[in-house]
């Protein structure tokens, strides 16, 4: 799958060099964290949608990898928050079924990309990098 | 008058006379009639008793009413013959036509007719001709009636015992002349009136006859003896004047004294010797025609033969008779000698000894006698040879006092026969009347139409016997008719009940454990379960083949039968050669209809193949149900797939790079196993939904079902925003069925309810619950006090649409888009909640729909 970063000069500079992956199922959140790690990408994790929010709000990641279908919340809806809150990093949503990617595309332009189960890891780290180059530089 | 009148019953006749032959017949019986009439019985008087109208009333009987009536005028001829007027032959010949009228009018036994003729119509024509006419004085006529009306009744009963017997004797006979059935009453009626009325009849015309007899040659008898007496009386007035003349003589007195003492007319006495004649003085004037009283008669006078003649006039001889004859009006005569019977216009008739009757012709019409007038005539040689004694005896009034009497004894018979009928109808009619309700109550409870030809009658010519003969032969015909009818019906029942394609057993409510206690027991029983119909009636056949697992369900049902009276379930049952059959029993109370005896009608039938069928419809409903699930499944299953797959190139990674330590990969690999047994559960669960149903039968836990159900969906409602609550209120309630067949009830509605909320939310419908979260509820309460449970399925889809909610448990109703609902699972769900024993219902709110489906317990549950 290939994925273009999308260059959005209206967004703010202020993030850091982080990934965030958040998903409702946490061993789930550990491998995706565990293998940007092991690839040398600095990437924390959160299962509590809720909790997320909180993170995202106080470390400010460049890239977040959030899952579309949650028992409590819907991905799309937390994008949308966070928007709200003034968040300008990099959103990818990961969904297992091609409905929920219409429904990705349909929240409008603050989702960058989507990426559907099972997350294909050299497309998830080719994105993460060229998000977090473009953030540092 | 029922048996008089209805006395016989009408035989179609075989070969009946042609109709000339009918009247060839009744001119022949009236010449046998006109010969038989010809010799008559004389009575007495002019009265005869005459036989030839029996042949009339006969051909009237036999040959019909105008052959009778021809016979009857024939016949009555040959009164003209002896009674020389024609007014008898008009009155029988009317007599005959007007019976003829009143038996084809009313069918009036001929007995009664005639009295009613006689009454009516014989008797004043009678009056009419021979008095009017003929001038018979009353008593006369009287007499002539009395005798008519009897010999009319005798006619009648000689003509009907002929017929009777006639009838009685040759009945092919009777059927070609068409005449009726004799009935018993008939023959019971006719031998009183003949039995009490011939002697009667017999005695009356012996009695008549000896009257006449007393009276007609008595009176001969007396003239000829007062004949005698006046010829006595002359020859002693003759010996006197001998006698005295001697003594005159002797003492030579003169002649002339004597004669002029006893009026001779002339008195001679000569010596036969000297021929010296003494002659008294008047002897002179002799007139020869005087009567001779002495003629030359001998006599001795001292010695002296003498001769001696005397005459006297015939008027002093009839005065020495009247002196002598003291029956006044019986006049002693002396008349110039005949030895004939005074002539006239009498019919004379000879009563031997001289003596004669005689019978005066009526006055202008010699043709008829006067029998007031008659008399009886008798005469003797007188002592003088050209007279002779005569005396003639009128029978006025000994003919009266033999009317008289003939009348009354004549009168005696016909009230005597005119009363016999009273007596003898009833008494005929009790003879009958058991007869009667016999052949009654045969008709009314024998067969209503023809059913079998009257044979059995035909051969008895009492129409009593005859009839009995045919409604006993149709009685007869009837019942084996309807034994074959019967039989066939019980034939056909039996073999209804023994080739029905079910079982049918009939068994006793009361008895228990008995060969006995199986009353029925249908042939199609060893055809379908295999086993004979001895193994079927012996005790414990049933319990000892029945499922395990449905006794208690049959139990239940038992109970339930006991109850209502009736109950339908279904179980297994092994076959004999060891397989099980699915039955749907429908066991019924009923009251035997002729013991009154409670049994219980089992019917089975064998559902086998229709349960694999319905299976195979559960399972296509099921899978449809799982269809629609397919989708999140495949979600829950990516879930874990990710995880091994992000563990796994984790792992490969660090291996590649030389940083995989023991610990790292195990940790890697326990997490791809924690996950492929995750994978594992969810596909065990699906593989548990997708079985087929064995229809394995068995009490099982609410909770397990509740619970697999939960661990299948409740992951995907969630992620489908919809909350997902479970409220189980009896966690140990335990129902009897098959769980594989709840956990399809329980997923159907769970599905339906999830497809409405989710088309409801793609509508843009939020909940209608303040926290705005649309919900699945799933909901286990208690239900009658621990006897059931309710297992209820609340959603908040909106509700079902109201024209569909009436038919919403029938097949292929639904309100799902094309190609998203078969219209099955709701139908195949009622279907299985039914045979689990419970029932299923919807209840639709603005809001939401609520399923509840009531189960009884297996056992239980404690309170």
């Amino acid at each position: 799958m290939n994925l273009r970063v999308v260059s959005d000069s209206s967004r703010s500079k202020n993030v850091s060099g982080k990934v965030l992956v958040v998903d409702d199922d946490a061993m789930q959140v550990e491998e995706i964290v565990d293998f940007l790690n092991d690839h040398d990408i600095p990437a924390i994790g959160e299962s509590n949608p809720e909790a997320a929010v909180a993170i995202i709000d106080r470390e400010r990641p460049a890239l977040l990898v959030i899952d579309v279908n949650m028992p409590t919340i819907d991905g799309v809806r937390v994008t949308q928050v966070l928007r709200a809150l003034n968040y300008n990093g990099v959103i990818l949503l990961i969904s297992g079924d091609l409905d929920a990617v219409r429904r990705a595309h349909e929240a409008g332009p603050e989702v960058f990309a989507v990426l559907t189960k099972p997350i294909p890891l050299p497309a998830l780290e080719r994105y993460a990098r060229a998000v977090l180059a473009r953030d540092v530089h | 008058m029922l048996a008089l009148a209805s006395l016989v019953s009408p035989v179609s006749p075989a070969r009946p006379l042609s109709s000339v032959s009918r009247w060839g017949w009744g001119v022949a019986f009236g010449v046998a009639g006109y010969a038989l009439n010809l010799a008559a019985l004389p009575l007495a008087f002019g009265l005869d008793f005459i036989l030839g109208g029996t042949l009339a009333i006969l051909a009237l009987r036999l040959f019909g009413a105008g052959p009778g009536i021809l016979a009857a005028a024939i016949s009555s001829a040959a009164t003209y013959v002896l009674w020389h007027h024609p007014y008898a032959a008009i009155v029988f010949t009317l007599e005959v036509a007007f019976l003829a009228v009143l038996i084809r009018w009313r069918n009036v036994p001929p007995l009664l007719a005639a009295a009613i003729y006689w009454v009516i119509l014989g008797g004043p024509l009678l009056f009419l001709t021979y008095g009017g006419i003929l001038g018979m004085d009353t008593a006369a006529v009287a007499l002539v009636a009395a005798k008519q009306g009897i010999n009319s009744l005798v006619h009648i009963i000689l003509a009907e015992i002929i017929v009777l017997a006639g009838v009685m004797a040759f009945p092919a006979l009777a059927a070609r002349l068409a005449l009726r059935r004799i009935s018993l009453a008939n023959l019971m009626f006719i031998g009183f009136v003949a039995f009490a009325a011939i002697p009667a009849i017999t005695i009356a015309v012996v009695d008549a006859r000896q009257r006449f007899d007393d009276v007609v040659v008595k009176a001969g008898q007396q003239a000829r003896n007062l004949s005698a007496h006046g010829q006595s009386i002359l020859t002693r007035h003759v010996n006197d004047i001998v006698a005295e003349t001697v003594d005159i003589m002797e003492s030579g007195g003169d002649p002339s004294l004597l004669a002029l003492h006893h009026d001779l007319t002339y008195l001679k006495v000569t010596d036969v010797i000297s021929g010296v004649a003494v002659e008294s003085a008047n002897s002179r004037n002799e007139n020869p025609a005087d009567f001779l009283l002495l003629n030359n008669v001998s006599a001795d006078i001292r010695g002296k033969r003498v001769v001696i003649s005397a005459r006297k006039q015939l008027a002093q001889v009839q005065r020495i008779l009247d002196f002598a004859a003291f029956v006044p009006g019986e006049n002693l005569n002396i008349r110039p000698a005949s030895g004939l019977p005074a002539s006239g216009t009498s019919e004379i008739r000879s009563l031997g000894g001289g003596a004669w009757l005689h019978l005066p012709a009526l006055a202008g019409k010699s043709i008829m006698q006067s029998w007031s007038a008659a008399t009886v005539e008798a005469s003797l040689p007188g002592l003088d040879g050209r007279y002779e004694f005569h005396v003639n005896i009128p029978l006025d009034s000994r003919i009266a006092d033999y009317r008289s009497d003939t009348l009354y004894a004549l009168g005696v018979v016909l009230v005597l026969m005119l009363l016999l009928p009273l007596f003898a109808l009833p008494v005929s009619r009790a003879f009958v009347s058991g007869l009667e309700t016999v052949i009654e109550n045969m008709r009314r409870y024998g067969p209503s139409e023809q059913i079998a030809p009257a044979v059995a009658g035909a051969r008895s010519p009492l129409a009593e016997v005859a009839m009995l003969g045919t409604e006993f032969e149709k009685l007869t015909v009837e019942i084996s008719r309807r034994r074959l009818e019967t039989e066939r019906h019980r034939s056909r029942l039996e073999h209804l009940i023994h080739d029905a394609p079910v079982v049918i057993l009939v068994l006793s409510k009361e008895e228990r454990n008995t060969p006995d206690r199986m009353r029925v027991v249908s042939d199609s029983a060893s055809r379908i379960l295999g086993y004979s119909p001895e193994e079927i009636r012996a005790p414990g056949w049933f319990q000892n083949n029945l499922h395990p697992d449905d006794a208690e369900a049959v139990d239940r049902q038992r109970g339930v039968m006991q109850e209502t009276g009736k109950a339908s379930h279904r179980f297994r049952f092994r076959h004999r050669d060891g397989h099980y059959l699915t039955i749907f029993s429908e066991t019924q109370v009923m009251t035997e209809p002729t013991t009154g005896e409670q049994e219980v009608m089992i019917v089975w039938l064998d559902q086998t193949q229709q349960a694999a069928a319905e299976r195979k419809v559960v399972q296509s409903a099921k899978m449809a149900d799982l269809g629609q699930m397919a989708t999140g499944m495949a979600h829950e299953l990516n879930q874990p797939l990710n995880i091994i797959d992000l563990a796994a190139a984790n792992t490969i990674g660090r291996i590649d790079r030389g940083k995989a330590d023991d610990d790292y990969v195990r940790s890697k690999l326990d997490r791809i196993r924690a996950q492929v047994s995750r994978a594992t559960e969810i596909i065990d669960h699906m593989r548990i939904f997708g079985r087929a149903d064995s229809g394995e039968q068995g009490p099982f836990l609410v909770r397990k079902v509740v619970d697999g159900l939960e661990t299948l969906y409740r992951k995907q409602v969630t992620l489908d925003g919809i909350d997902f609550e479970i409220d189980n209120a009896v966690p140990d309630a335990r129902v009897l069925g098959n769980p594989g067949l709840l956990e399809q009830v329980l997923l159907n509605l769970v599905t339906n309810a999830r497809q409405q909320i989710k088309a409801r939310m793609a509508d843009g419908h939020d909940a209608p619950a303040a926290g705005g979260r649309h919900f699945i509820r799933i909901a286990v309460r208690d239900r009658r006090g621990g006897a059931g449970i309710e297992l209820s399925v609340a959603d908040s889809g909106g509700g079902v649409d109201p024209s569909i909610l009436p038919r919403i448990f029938d097949p292929f109703v639904t309100s799902k888009p094309v190609g998203q609902g078969t219209g099955l699972g709701l139908s195949v769900a009622y279907g299985i909640v039914h045979d689990m024993g419970g029932r299923i219902e919807a209840l639709s709110e603005a809001d939401g729909a609520t399923f509840t489906v009531s189960l009884p317990l297996a056992e239980p549950v404690a309170a």
